[in-house]
């Protein structure tokens, strides 16, 4: 167990559980996988939907991982370690002009 | 008590006499603002088929009853007219801080008819109205039009203006405010409308309030709303849309080698928005009455000295970069820049040359059309020169400020598979590969293939709009519901357009009951959601009648052979291709249209238009 801290930007559909972070969050394992399993077991489906692709079930590849403010690339996320006291961030951006 | 809101001057430049009229509450009820109002007054103005660029084609330039109020991301204003581009109804719509500027000279919107016989500037200052000689502006690109008119009429004015792209006609030169921060009314051609009439720049300063009938209860209505706003946005203030090219990427939405590639992984890593904060950020850009800033503020690499200029967009990084293969960050910057200079579309000249080097590429083009100009993939250099060519009329240049279709035309043989356009237009840079409902909103938008017409893939991936229906994400390859979606959202879009509200306020959570309060506390209205949605229906079904008259019908409601046929496998999009044509059955079913895509008289009378 570790406790870490956790914000979502990006999600206007969760913002009313995770309004501006970041959120204290314990964590049962040590990576960005475990993590993501952790949110949606804890939170429900509309965490689940809102990281998820519905097509592959896995983590929406949209989505961007940050860890302490530095992006990860999308190869690393499943293996990528997390540890103690760090600050992940989920981010998403939807709109472009 | 002072003015109410529906105040526009109308201008003859062939005369250069200029009169107030005041919008009957009835009409602005129907219609207002914006383009919605603009579309309506065209069509009391205009009888008959006049071409765009007739000295009898007006140019509106509109603001909405919340430009430049207490309303949180309200400080933008709208162009629109017939389109150059396409010649069908064109608008395009713009922050920055000309909007509110003008509200304040106690005008919501100016039409210009006629053509001045001599290049000039309209201004707009405590009131006075006058016609300046601008010959001395011609032929000067938009950061030094706003640097000499600040200089002659002081720091505090707000200028709206065409740079030489705009004056030579090309079909899709922009309008633009805000000098070098370069924020742009760029689709549909209306810079060269506007340079149609002789005139060069649109300059507004004033002292008089907004009206604001009922500004406590406003003020009480935002003040839970912003904070929350602002959370929703946060991703937008960090990375501006530029955050959006590596996500893009990866789920196949990002334009690649001119629609034909769907991966680009590590290149796209190059001209990020996270690299741009890393690398050249100063600081945010905000829009007037804006808390979230997403505009960038970079360094002048075209002009070194310049210490401030606006950072390129998702679109532009998108249409001039990976879609053209540049992936050199400052070479992107740099073409950007280039293009607010010479006031030309940075989606539609991307586009061009992305089309142009495959063109070069497959031999339809060479030294008899480019002289010793070489346009290999992702050679920054020679994009630079053709732009030059094609702002300037020269060469080669000249054919493609026509637009892509009509390039194609000329140049024969295949040209026309590689031209990813529609109507003359081209596609923004999101894929209807990678979201179905975009095939939809590209094809029957009312401007045009524009994203920002209904924005509907928005829907297909983190967001909803309970009030009209989407109460859960829709799958992105699915034509399911798509069609109900995309006539919803283009209805709402069109009630943002005429409000001149930023569309992000919809990531952000406004919603209609929103809307419906503010206008009741800015105008005195009393209008219901369903209302506010008939208006954007109505503003909708206005703008296709006049294009209707124009010719549009189902053979226009298209997309290129590119998106529709050829797949990009090796992208986040995969095998997928939008089914479109039975989602265009749908659609029409849902509009109220009959099978060639023309309203009935039934929908005509339901929304009494």
């Amino acid at each position: 167990m570790m406790k870490i801290g956790i914000e979502f930007i990006g999600f206007p559909v969760i913002y009313d559980l995770f309004p501006e972070g970041p959120h204290p969050f314990t964590l049962s394992g040590e990576t960005v996988a475990q993590l993501v399993l952790d949110v949606i077991s804890r939170n429900g489906s509309r965490i689940q939907e809102a990281l998820l692709d519905p097509g592959t079930g896995e983590l929406d590849p949209a989505i961007q991982i940050g860890i302490n403010g530095k992006f990860i690339s999308r190869d690393q996320i499943p293996r990528q370690k997390i540890e103690d006291g760090d600050k992940v961030t989920f981010f998403r951006l939807l709109a472009g002009g | 008590m002072g003015r109410k809101y529906g105040r526009v001057l109308m201008v003859n430049l062939g005369d250069r006499t200029s009169r107030t009229m005041e919008i009957d509450p009835v009409v602005l009820k129907k219609y207002i603002g914006g383009p919605g109002l603009s579309a309506y007054l065209y069509s009391q103005l205009v009888k008959g088929d006049i071409p765009a660029l007739d000295p009898a084609s007006p140019f509106f330039i509109m603001t909405g009853p919340l430009t430049g109020t207490a309303v949180a991301l309200s400080g933008r204003h709208g162009v629109a007219g017939r389109s150059p581009l396409t010649g069908f109804w064109g608008e395009a719509s713009v922050g920055g801080h000309w909007g509110r500027e003008l509200r304040r000279t106690g005008y919501d919107g100016i039409v210009l008819t006629g053509r001045s016989k001599r290049p000039i500037s309209l201004s707009i200052l405590d009131g006075k109205i006058e016609f300046r000689e601008a010959g001395h502006l011609w032929g000067k690109d938009c950061f030094e039009v706003d640097s000499m008119l600040k200089k002659d009429l002081g720091g505090k004015v707000q200028v709206c203006s065409i740079g030489p792209a705009g004056e030579k006609l090309v079909k899709f030169a922009g309008v633009f405010t805000d000098g070098p921060h370069a924020r742009v009314a760029a689709r549909c051609g209306l810079g060269a409308l506007m340079g149609s009439k002789n005139v060069k720049a649109v300059v507004v300063q004033g002292e008089e309030e907004i009206p604001v009938e009922d500004a406590a209860s406003l003020r009480a209505s935002l003040k839970d709303l912003v904070q929350s706003l602002t959370g929703k946005l946060k991703g937008l203030s960090t990375f501006g849309t530029p955050g959006l090219v590596v996500p893009c990427e990866a789920i196949g939405d990002l334009p690649v080698r001119n629609w034909s590639k769907g991966k680009w992984t590590g290149e796209a890593a190059k001209i990020s928005g996270q690299v741009m904060n890393e690398k050249f950020l100063k600081k945010q850009f905000f829009c007037a009455g804006c808390p979230v800033g997403c505009g960038r503020t970079v360094g002048g690499i075209l002009d070194p000295s310049l210490e401030e200029t606006g950072g390129a967009e998702y679109e532009t990084l998108a249409m001039l970069g990976s879609n053209c293969l540049i992936d050199s960050l400052p070479a992107v910057l740099r073409l950007n820049e280039l293009t607010n200079r010479l006031g030309i579309d940075s989606i539609e000249t991307g586009a061009m040359v992305a089309f142009s080097m495959e063109l070069f590429e497959k031999g339809l083009i060479g030294p008899k059309e480019l002289g010793s100009l070489s346009l290999n993939w992702g050679n920054a250099e020679g994009a630079e020169a053709l732009i030059r060519m094609i702002a300037a009329r020269e060469g080669f240049g000249d054919l493609l400020a026509e637009g892509m279709m009509v390039a194609a035309g000329r140049i024969g043989g295949m040209a026309m598979e590689y031209a990813v356009q529609a109507n003359n237009m081209a596609l923004p840079a999101h894929d209807p590969r990678a979201y179905a409902s975009l095939a939809l909103g590209y094809s029957t938008s009312d401007h045009g293939p524009a994203h920002t017409d209904s924005f509907s893939f928005w829907f297909e991936r983190g967001t909803t709009f309970p009030e009209i229906g989407i109460d859960k994400v829709m799958d992105r390859f699915q034509s399911e519901g798509k069609a109900e979606m995309v006539v919803n959202v283009q209805n709402v879009m069109n009630l943002w357009e005429n409000l001149a509200l930023c569309k992000f306020t919809v990531i952000g959570g406004v919603q209609l009951q929103h809307i419906r309060s503010w206008l009741k506390d800015i105008c005195g209205w009393d209008l219901s959601v369903g209302d506010l949605i008939e208006v954007g229906e109505r503003c909708f079904n206005l703008k296709r009648k006049l294009s209707v008259g124009w010719g549009i019908s189902r053979k226009n409601d298209t997309l290129p052979l590119r998106v529709l046929t050829h797949r990009v496998s090796d992208g986040g999009a995969g095998n997928h291709l939008p089914p479109f044509n039975i989602m265009l059955a749908d659609y029409y079913e849902k509009r109220g249209w009959n099978k060639e895509g023309i309203p009935t008289e039934e929908t005509f009378n339901r929304l009494q238009i």
